[in-house]
């Protein structure tokens, strides 16, 4: 975790365009914006709004009262964006709640966020799980990370069950992965 | 959302596991934008979740694989949002997108009054029939377990969308907007949600989707 705060002082360098604040504001909330949008947007368009979340909240940093809010700011933009955006497709397209994924495409974020260490680092939380039957409820969330219910009753485990097991992995992952970023 | 809370809650996992109706989402991304502690885990489980996408697809096992459907679901609030028009939206996330069609819902659980004076979804006699683009008005028999309640579609035991509503929600009657619809038998199923976020059964409508 960065050692950092959102404060007078970090408003005050954006601002002043400070490259390396700018450079750190882009990671930090580049991340979190994919993480919001990964279930919103076709990947395709996640870089372009995230670039106009930029654009917007760099333009319109005078209105923020409080420097400790940026996150909260950040995101007001984005769902503002999001909201227009959907404004406009209730408009040209029918109503329809399942997308097919027909565009294939990655944003430049999620190469980033996927890369060898992470795959690796994954290969070794499910290798090294002792229960097997744990590692294929596992492997089911991965695949398949939208019906929970199908999961537990596959496996005859409820939802706390299923959270448990997910907080036990990403302990173990972000241990596996700081080790092989480190190398 | 205070860290306390997040943290009691299980949010984090409870996002990356898609359990968070959008409301709760909404509040619990106010908290993680700020708070580096959440921004960090939100974000480190979202790494896991995808490369164990690709990880658990590339060693595929028959004894490991939950069928998949033809479709994946996905969740565009968009959508959501523009298809459930709730009576008491008003009070919630603010977003109302869609532009309501003045036109008379089809009521798809009849409506009965009991002498509580509230309202309980009953079984319909007779099976409605509704086209892409009508709204369905419905109401949620209230539940004392249930912490929130979801809705879903399925046509064909194919899921087709989901939608999460708030005990506020609930008081009120429901309009459902429906976006595409395959022809032919559909059901409306309602779910109660416990605060473990385990779910069990509340009601099962069916309705018939015409031909456009």
């Amino acid at each position: 975790m960065d050692l950092f705060a959102f404060d007078d002082l970090y408003v005050r360098r954006l601002k002043e365009h400070d490259r390396e604040t700018e450079d750190h504001f882009d990671k930090y909330f580049r991340s979190l914006l994919f993480v919001k949008l990964r279930k919103r947007l076709p990947a395709q368009d996640i870089d372009d709004m995230t670039q106009d979340v930029f654009a917007g909240v760099l333009a319109r940093l005078e209105e923020l009262r409080d420097s400790r809010k940026l996150g909260a700011f950040v995101l007001g933009f984005c769902n503002n964006l999001l909201l227009e955006r959907y404004r406009k497709e209730s408009r040209t397209e029918p109503l329809n709640e399942v997308h097919e994924e027909t565009i294939p495409g990655k944003s430049n974020t999620e190469a980033e966020l996927l890369n060898e260490e992470t795959a690796a680092s994954v290969r070794h939380v499910l290798s090294s799980m002792r229960d097997r039957r744990e590692a294929d409820i596992l492997r089911a969330i991965f695949l398949e990370d939208e019906d929970r219910d199908e999961i537990c009753r596959r496996f005859d485990v409820d939802a706390q069950y299923l959270r448990v097991l997910l907080h036990r992995a990403k302990k173990d992952f972000k241990a596996a992965y700081r080790r092989k970023s480190k190398r | 959302m205070k860290h306390e809370d997040a943290i009691s809650n299980h949010s984090v996992e409870r996002y990356l596991l898609g359990e968070m109706l959008e409301d709760e989402q909404g509040i619990f991304e106010e908290h993680y934008f700020d708070c580096r502690i959440c921004a960090a885990d939100v974000t480190d489980g979202t790494r896991m979740m995808m490369a164990g996408r690709v990880v658990a697809a590339e060693d595929v096992q028959p004894s490991n694989v939950i069928p998949m459907r033809g479709s994946r679901f996905r969740w565009f609030p968009s959508a959501a949002a523009a298809s459930l028009i709730f009576g008491l939206l008003g009070g919630g996330a603010g977003y109302r997108l869609a532009q309501v069609r003045h036109e008379h819902p089809t009521e798809l659980v009849r409506v009965v009054r009991i002498d509580t004076g509230v309202f309980r979804a009953g079984t319909p006699g007779d099976v409605p029939t509704v086209r892409a683009g009508d709204e369905l008005r419905f109401d949620v028999e209230p539940d004392d377990n249930a912490l929130q309640y979801a809705a879903r579609i399925t046509c064909g035991g194919k899921l087709q969308s989901r939608h999460g509503i708030s005990r506020e929600m609930a008081a009120d009657a429901i309009s459902l907007r429906l976006g595409e619809l395959p022809a032919g038998r559909c059901e409306l199923v309602i779910e109660g949600v416990r605060e473990d976020g385990n779910r069990f059964a509340i009601t099962s409508s069916p309705f018939n989707v015409g031909e456009r």
